[in-house]
């Protein structure tokens, strides 16, 4: 009996321990994320204004209108999400693929393996931030495209696919794949890291007996490396579509930003609702259909 | 077999040509941002660009140093900004997101299910839809203008907290039990037992957050020329019209190079992360 009173309260400690040390994180989670999500909730359903007298924001709570006056009469709003929907089905594959075939390369053994795993993963470093604002606003594009891939599509590729004389229709979707495939393997960082850890976790005595059964290259993918990285696929596909759709260059997103710094609160934050809903439905989705078969696999 | 062997080498000469190609992929931007900064102006505005430089030249960095030196409060104060408040919130947020993840990833309360899934959502959130009224509470308690609203608020990201929940599930709960069967105490063990077994996700963990932090331009929150990072006075003289373009080239070289100096030192450390997050037992 006492026994168990005293690990009773040993467990308590510890949760008590737990707590505490979560405290300084909780805190920090509340006042910068909690507080301001519900506030964004709140003035969703209002008319929010900007007052000289007092400092902060005046609301009043008008109900559904910002939600029905985005739905409803707002052009640009539904079509752009939709466009950004429609965009996941094929830039989720791509990624997906691409990062997989990358971690398996990356995973192989040959020298200079370091160096090019630092390759790949250094547009994670440098895409996000002021450097790629500074070199996409003024040095790469001269204001006009605002993607890395317009390199690829004012350069010389074009210009040899229509000397060769291609016509020019074919030339255009060329390198706007090219353009796209760019942008989407310089997203593909990340996923990248996450599979080559994946493998790396991989016992090499099951590809062994799996080679001493018999089975070549194609099976040992299939029935070895498939099973073991379908989780970490997901966790890849979830990753992406949250993404691809919080980045700032993304239509939708820039839509938004401009509402929330021209402060229609109102309108801005009922549209990053519907936005998220939207982005958690399809997440949700997307579990749905894939978890249950992935988890049976692995 | 001699048939098998020469397939593998003939698959491994097609498949370092397919990294080396993507690889190129890869580095084209950053070689040619790094191009672009030794270029002369007219060089910058050729039409089809060109990667490399045909005439190098240091102009543009001069160009940047003597903008630099007309400004009102000297340079040497914007670094120090920049890089006290990526020191200061890289230091501090490791501390609080490695306190955090011990107990969400290896106790078990309740409402600890709760506080993973808020983490999974604040993921998908950014600082767009929280920004107004983050600023609205720090005005509130007076800290507008300070150092703390620029370093604060990137105390409760939420991606570190959750890689570090993801690697720590991975560590035995054995290790951590031996550790309690010796009566040591929960600080204890996580000073001795889960911070030395996490250190590769730290540097991970890391490297986002002072890549993060550097980047951090805070224009809203700080008004005062002297509390001003790096990033904020660099785009500003920057984006001032296309004679500066030569300018924005360098200083996107000069901005990218302290992320990519932290990436390389620890990179051995985020490699081993690497190899180490699948091992399970």
């Amino acid at each position: 009996m006492t026994g168990r009173l005293k690990k009773m309260s040993v467990e308590r400690n510890r949760v008590r321990a737990g707590w505490l040390f979560m405290l300084p994180w909780l805190i920090g989670l509340v006042s910068f994320f909690i507080v301001p999500l519900l506030s964004s909730l709140r003035y969703s359903f209002s008319d929010v204004s900007i007052s000289p007298e007092s400092i902060g924001l005046q609301t009043k709570f008008v109900g559904l209108f910002n939600y029905e006056f985005i739905l409803l009469r707002d052009a640009v709003f539904l079509r752009s999400v939709t466009d950004a929907v429609l965009d996941l089905l094929y830039s989720v594959p791509v990624v997906l693929v691409f990062s997989i075939f990358i971690g398996l390369l990356l995973n192989q053994k040959f020298r200079g393996r370091a160096f090019m795993r630092a390759v790949f993963f250094l547009p994670v470093i440098i895409a996000s931030g002021v450097v790629m604002k500074i070199i996409q606003s003024d040095v790469f594009t001269q204001n006009t495209v605002s993607e890395a891939s317009s390199l690829f599509q004012t350069g010389a590729i074009e210009e040899m696919m229509t000397r060769a004389g291609l016509p020019q229709s074919i030339v255009s979707v060329i390198t706007a794949v090219t353009g796209g495939v760019f942008d989407l393997s310089w997203k593909s960082g990340i996923q990248i890291l996450l599979f080559i850890s994946t493998l790396q976790g991989v016992p090499p005595s099951w590809y062994e007996a799996a080679s001493i059964e018999g089975a070549n290259a194609w099976d040992s993918f299939w029935k070895i490396t498939f099973p073991a990285i379908s989780p970490t696929s997901l966790l890849v596909v979830v990753y992406t579509v949250i993404d691809s759709f919080t980045d700032v260059s993304n239509p939708v997103m820039m839509n938004m930003l401009e509402r929330f710094s021209s402060f229609y609160y109102g309108f801005a934050s009922a549209s990053a609702m519907l936005y998220f809903l939207a982005v958690m439905l399809i997440i949700g989705l997307i579990f749905l259909v894939f978890s249950r078969r992935v988890f049976h696999n692995a | 077999m001699a048939k098998k062997i020469n397939h593998s080498i003939l698959g491994t000469v097609i498949l370092g040509l397919v990294l080396l190609l993507f690889g190129t992929f890869m580095a084209l931007p950053m070689i040619y941002a790094v191009g672009s900064a030794f270029k002369p102006l007219e060089e910058i505005f050729l039409f089809p660009p060109r990667l490399l430089p045909q005439n190098p030249t240091f102009g543009n960095f001069k160009q940047m140093q003597d903008l630099l030196s007309n400004l009102w409060v000297p340079f040497e104060r914007y670094l120090f900004n920049s890089i006290f408040v990526s020191l200061a919130s890289t230091g501090l947020y490791l501390v609080i997101a490695t306190l955090a993840a011990y107990p969400l990833a290896k106790h078990s309360f309740p409402g600890k299910n709760w506080i993973r899934e808020i983490i999974t959502i604040a993921l998908m959130f950014t600082a767009s839809v929280t920004g107004v009224v983050q600023y609205l509470l720090m005005s509130m308690v007076g800290m507008i203008n300070t150092y703390a609203s620029v370093i604060l608020p990137s105390l409760a990201n939420t991606m570190g907290v959750f890689l570090c929940i993801q690697y720590l599930s991975t560590l035995p709960d054995s290790m951590l039990e031996a550790g309690k069967v010796d009566g040591a105490g929960e600080f204890r063990i996580f000073a001795r037992l889960v911070l030395p077994n996490i250190r590769p996700v730290l540097f991970t963990v890391l490297i986002f957050q002072f890549q993060a932090a550097w980047n951090m331009a805070p224009g809203g929150v700080v008004y005062s020329e002297e509390l001003k990072t790096l990033p904020l006075v660099l785009s500003q003289i920057a984006t001032a019209g296309i004679s500066r373009a030569g300018v924005g080239s360098a200083a996107a070289l000069v901005m990218m190079l302290p992320p990519i100096i932290v990436f390389i030192i620890s990179q051995s450390k985020v490699m081993e992360t690497m190899a180490h997050s699948g091992i399970k037992e």
